[in-house]
């Protein structure tokens, strides 16, 4: 057998590397020690990284490049946990968007267990995980400080959005907006939060999450918010009211802030969903804060005004 | 028809325009072999670029040119490559240089993939010699599709690495079955 590859320069080795997908990167690392060392020292970009739970503490990864590629098969989480720990030991290595995707109900402890090893294993190699958008597709999860330590594992200079589907206790809230990762995030789109402080979303350009009651005051501030910052196109705020709202309040309340309160629905289907759509334009800006109410849901979005008028 | 998706991303065959006559000028590798080429072509290499100019600015004849790190074989693929992309606009290649997802053109595709990996890995060793972007992109990513979807073992085979090694950690155990 004639062995080139090991004869070629490094350089060379690098570059096709650099192009080679991720699944072929981890069998060349194993053909022999120097290209382990080659493939450690070349970052990785992934599209998305996703891990699901599986029962009996297994885990199964899936990711995205070019295509999707999925493992079929459930692992032990440590071996799971070790590969998630190989693709980020480089430091410039990124996955666009980080998922961690489990059990819809009544599986707490099997998601604790999994993410308090995580955590350890990245503590241990003192690493940050370089990700933009952390999804974690848990349907109920009681462990907000736990969720939080997971966040604090990300970098907070590429961390730009977090979703999650799971309710948040107002404790949980307290302890992720003192966070870093909080301070610079720009998205945010959550389950059910208990009893939401606005201030919390004051560096927020698109948010979305459900709550009981929002006061009419925090919306104010909100739009407040959206105008003074000059947030860009597509910023928005959703939220979704599981209390009824009083919609003749709200725009009561508007009316003593000076704002002509008018009804300016941009579509038929718009009209008949909602009670109320309030314009408020940027001062010398070509855009608009389209803020529209019903009983049970506030939606505003930044649009350009010239598409509305 | 409609248009491929993403056709404009992809890098245009060469298509031949309208052109001053072809200068001609002889190579020699490093074994001897003396080849043909046109300066257009050999343009392509930043490292021959440089020559050529040297001979232009010093307004000497351009006779012969010697590439000694490259054999007779290899140097003429590295040829018969420049030749069919002569007309290439040099910003595409630099610009797929650190791309991961590169569309090789059809006539590439065949070109590279024809050759046996050993003589595939001199041809890139030879465009990394003389510095040509757009060989060694495409080489590379060849090589990279190659090895995609092979296990270790075959990997090993296809690139002829023979230290059997058993590695400690289970890391990558995973994508491995």
């Amino acid at each position: 057998m004639e062995s080139f590859w090991q004869y070629l320069s490094e350089i060379f080795r690098i570059l096709v590397i650099q192009k080679l997908d991720f699944k072929s990167r981890c069998c060349l690392r194993k053909c022999s020690k120097s290209d382990r060392n080659f493939v450690d020292a070349i970052p990785v970009f992934l599209e998305s990284l996703t891990v699901k739970l599986g029962f009996n503490n297994t885990a199964r990864l899936k990711f995205k490049e070019a295509d999707d590629s999925e493992n079929p098969k459930f692992h032990p989480s440590s071996q799971i946990i070790e590969d998630i720990i190989l693709i980020f030991k480089n430091q410039k290595s990124k996955a666009q968007t980080l998922k961690i995707e489990g059990f819809f109900r009544n599986h707490d402890p099997l998601t604790r267990i999994f993410l308090e090893e995580l955590i350890a294993e990245i503590q241990e190699n003192g690493l940050k995980l370089n990700t933009t958008h952390l999804i974690f597709w848990i349907g109920s999860f009681n462990n907000d400080e736990i969720f939080v330590e997971l966040v604090k594992m990300l970098n907070p200079k590429t961390l730009e959005k977090i979703s999650v589907c799971h309710g948040t206790s107002r404790k949980g809230m307290e302890i992720l907006v003192e966070t870093e990762q909080w301070r610079s995030l720009k998205k945010f789109s959550f389950g059910e939060i208990e009893n939401v402080d606005v201030n919390w979303l004051l560096n927020l350009e698109r948010i979305r999450f459900s709550v009981g009651k929002f006061l009419v005051e925090d919306i104010w501030i909100l739009v407040q918010n959206f105008l003074n910052k000059n947030y860009p196109i597509q910023s928005y705020v959703d939220i979704y009211l599981t209390e009824n709202a009083d919609v003749n309040n709200m725009l009561m309340f508007l009316e003593e802030q000076n704002v002509i309160v008018k009804n300016e629905p941009i579509s038929e289907r718009d009209a008949n969903t909602y009670i109320h759509t309030q314009r408020f334009t940027f001062p010398n800006e070509d855009k608009i804060l389209l803020l529209k109410m019903n009983h049970w849901k506030i939606y505003g979005f930044v649009g350009r005004s010239s598409r509305y008028n | 028809m409609a248009p491929k998706k993403n056709s404009a991303k992809r890098p245009q065959p060469s298509t031949p325009k309208p052109s001053a006559p072809a200068r001609i000028v002889k190579v020699q590798s490093s074994d001897g072999h003396i080849l043909q080429a046109d300066v257009r072509a050999l343009l392509l290499s930043s490292t021959l670029a440089a020559t050529i100019k040297g001979y232009d600015d010093e307004n000497k004849p351009l006779e012969k040119l010697e590439v000694n790190n490259v054999v007779g074989f290899t140097l003429k693929l590295v040829l018969e490559w420049c030749e069919k992309h002569k007309e290439d606009d040099p910003a595409i290649a630099q610009a797929e240089k650190d791309k991961k997802n590169i569309f090789i053109p059809s006539w590439d595709r065949h070109f590279l993939t024809k050759l046996p990996m050993g003589n595939l890995f001199d041809l890139i060793t030879a465009a990394y010699h003389l510095d040509i972007t757009g060989l060694i992109n495409y080489g590379c990513k060849t090589v990279a599709n190659s090895a995609k979807g092979k296990s270790t073992e075959e990997m090993r085979e296809l690139f002829g690495i023979p230290e059997p090694w058993e590695q400690p950690s289970t890391s990558t155990a995973t994508w491995d079955d």
